[in-house]
């Protein structure tokens, strides 16, 4: 498989004062692969998936680093080139649905709105047939709509159709189902599963929840601090964590057959900018040594199965 | 549904005509305490060489020798059925005088706030593409400006120059109806109407900015970037109808203002308006003139919000 996406050496910081968010990170996405990234709040995973469409919010700018879409560099691309693969080749869907759409327009003009943007097809039976596909039960009167007449779930099969209306090459969804209901949770977790097998395409799933992301991915990229941990495909990452944050994640996964005592991690994450030079996690890690706390553990291994630890778990976790 | 409509339908009224009737009885009272009547401001330094008769009579001409409370029911029963009493120097109705002079307002309020609302929305725009940078510095200063400067500096100045370098005064003629010579009007109208939109363009270039700068920081906003829409109609479609309630609400209120007649500017380029027929009235203590076109300035007011909120109606889904 050929690699649809590459991020290298990706850094960035608050533009006033040169705070560090996400510090170096690197990752590839093949053509056709699923990837997840997990990580707490605050640890850069939201940041670096609006960088690869150029969405930084206001006062985070991009201090280094590449991005590299099939073959070509957009992160410094001009304003056209990035808005050609905007919602056209790359599409995103966002964490809060309720505030996605725009709340003055109706919903139909909303998706047409995606498709006119690139000059494609935006026939109203086109739009009525993409949100046919995400399940809305009536798709001409949601066609009339506006936003606010929908709940949360709807809302983001509204947001699903716009995003997979242009048949992307690349959706990347930033914790989509994290303001929704559980139940819902499922369905849009099912439906962007599907959707992404019927059009081939690559996935990008942002979540800080190890079970959901290792459901839907082939890869796994566990975030810490604004640095990448842990790269691994689902099954490395569960059977055989390398970091022992990732180990931390993993056990304090909810596990419902042994009845045993929920584990988790003491302390809390710390700013990345506060931990530059060293490892961020050394605070609340169990194997903690000198050197943890004087130098920054570099990303060792291959492009699929890399960790940034100094004192690796060994053996199998379970 | 209905009964939620019409009790707060019924509400509003109430609201509304509480106001009318507070400002109705605050205008009369302060007509009657500031110093002087009808009497002194007809006779000056003579009034006191007029003997208690001539005086009982003088009082009685001009209604002014009944009790107060009398004199204000009389006044509100004239106005509620139409009669809004009599400008006793001249003897004109006030509803003749009112029919000349709110025209001229109205038509002048109007061209001041397409001028103002679209100058003020386009700086308030060009400032938040930037805020805290160039183009904002130059927004923010011309609205400092813009409100800084007063009108009778302001139109000293376009009248200075206009009649002195390119001796052009179309105000030097007696003021003529739009009906009567249009091109004539259109000149009168367009330097007040300049000055009044640049006093009102100011507050309203603060509120689009803000506005604006908030609206631009919301999620819809990225979306719509994420969907490859280009920057200019993110700004125009997005970002400019989102922000449109309180530009909508300064406007309003503006208008209101301008509405109660620009004193100071209708008499620079004598235009016969509103505030002009006002503060004669309050010069010569017309109080029927005074009460009763107060009563009209305040009703056009309310109108103005009602009508403001039907925009808000129009403009947002989500409060209709």
């Amino acid at each position: 498989m050929t690699s649809l996406l590459s991020v290298k050496n990706l850094t960035l910081s608050t533009t006033l004062d040169k705070k560090l968010l996400v510090d170096n990170v690197n990752f590839e996405i093949l053509e056709g692969e699923s990837v997840g990234i997990v990580g707490e709040s605050g640890s850069g995973k939201t940041l670096t998936a609006l960088s690869i469409l150029g969405l930084l919010p206001k006062g985070v700018s991009q201090d280094s680093g590449e991005i590299i879409f099939q073959g070509k560099e957009i992160s410094q691309a001009d304003k056209a080139a990035l808005q050609d693969v905007r919602g056209n080749r790359i599409s995103m869907i966002y964490q809060d649905p309720m505030t996605s759409l725009n709340p003055m327009m109706k919903i139909g003009r909303q998706i047409q709105e995606a498709a006119r943007a690139h000059n494609a097809n935006d026939d109203e039976a086109n739009v009525l047939k993409a949100l046919q596909d995400v399940g809305i039960p009536s798709p001409e009167s949601c066609f009339s709509s506006y936003p606010h007449e929908f709940s949360g779930g709807m809302r983001q099969r509204v947001m699903i159709a716009m995003s997979l209306l242009l048949r992307p090459n690349l959706l990347i969804a930033d914790e989509p189902t994290t303001a929704l209901d559980v139940t819902i949770q499922r369905q849009i977790l099912n439906l962007v599963d599907e959707q992404r097998r019927n059009n081939a395409m690559s996935l990008l799933w942002i979540s800080h929840d190890l079970s959901v992301v290792a459901e839907l991915v082939d890869k796994v990229i566990v975030m810490y601090a604004g640095r990448i941990a842990e790269i691994g495909s689902v099954e490395e990452i569960f059977e055989n964590p390398k970091h022992p944050y990732t180990a931390g994640l993993i056990g304090s996964l909810v596990k419902r057959k042994h009845q045993q005592k929920l584990i988790s991690i003491p302390g809390n994450p710390p700013k990345p900018w506060t931990v530059a030079n060293q490892c961020g996690f050394a605070d609340r890690c169990a194997h903690v040594t000198q050197e943890c706390r004087t130098s920054k553990p570099e990303l060792v291994g291959e492009g699929n199965r890399s960790f940034a630890c100094f004192n690796p778990m060994k053996g199998a976790l379970l | 549904m209905l009964r939620v409509i019409s009790s707060r339908f019924r509400s509003k009224v109430v609201s509304v005509c509480t106001t009318l009737f507070g400002i109705s009885v605050f205008v009369f009272v302060v007509l009657r305490v500031i110093p002087g009547d009808a009497i002194t401001s007809s006779f000056g330094q003579d009034t006191s060489n007029l003997t208690p008769a001539t005086i009982k009579a003088l009082k009685s001409y001009y209604g002014i020798d009944k009790p107060l409370l009398l004199q204000y029911l009389n006044w509100l029963k004239g106005f509620v059925t139409g009669n809004l009493g009599f400008a006793f120097h001249t003897g004109t109705p006030v509803t003749t005088l009112t029919a000349n002079s709110f025209p001229v307002t109205l038509e002048l309020a109007l061209f001041a706030s397409i001028i103002g609302v679209t100058l003020g929305t386009l700086m308030g725009i060009y400032s938040a593409t930037q805020p805290g940078g160039r183009r904002d510095f130059f927004g923010q200063i011309f609205g400092l400006f813009a409100l800084a400067v007063p009108s009778f500096v302001l139109s000293t100045l376009i009248v200075a120059v206009s009649a002195n370098k390119f001796h052009y005064f179309p105000n030097g003629y007696e003021y003529s109806k739009p009906w009567q010579n249009l091109s004539l009007n259109l000149q009168q109208m367009m330097y007040p109407s300049i000055v009044l939109g640049i006093a009102v363009a100011a507050p309203v270039m603060r509120t689009a900015r803000s506005s604006f700068i908030e609206t631009q920081e919301k999620d819809f906003v990225r979306t719509a970037i994420g969907k490859g829409v280009n920057e200019r109609r993110v700004r125009f479609v997005h970002v400019l109808r989102n922000s449109m309630n309180p530009i909508v609400t300064m406007t309003g209120i503006q208008f209101g203002y301008l509405l109660g007649g620009a004193v100071i500017v209708e008499q620079i380029f004598s235009l016969p308006g509103m505030g002009r027929q006002i503060l004669d009235g309050i010069m010569k203590r017309e109080y029927a003139t005074v009460q009763s076109s107060v009563m009209i300035v305040a009703i056009s007011f309310v109108v103005i919000n009602l009508v403001t909120d039907l925009i808000y109606r129009k403009i947002d889904p989500r409060i209709r």
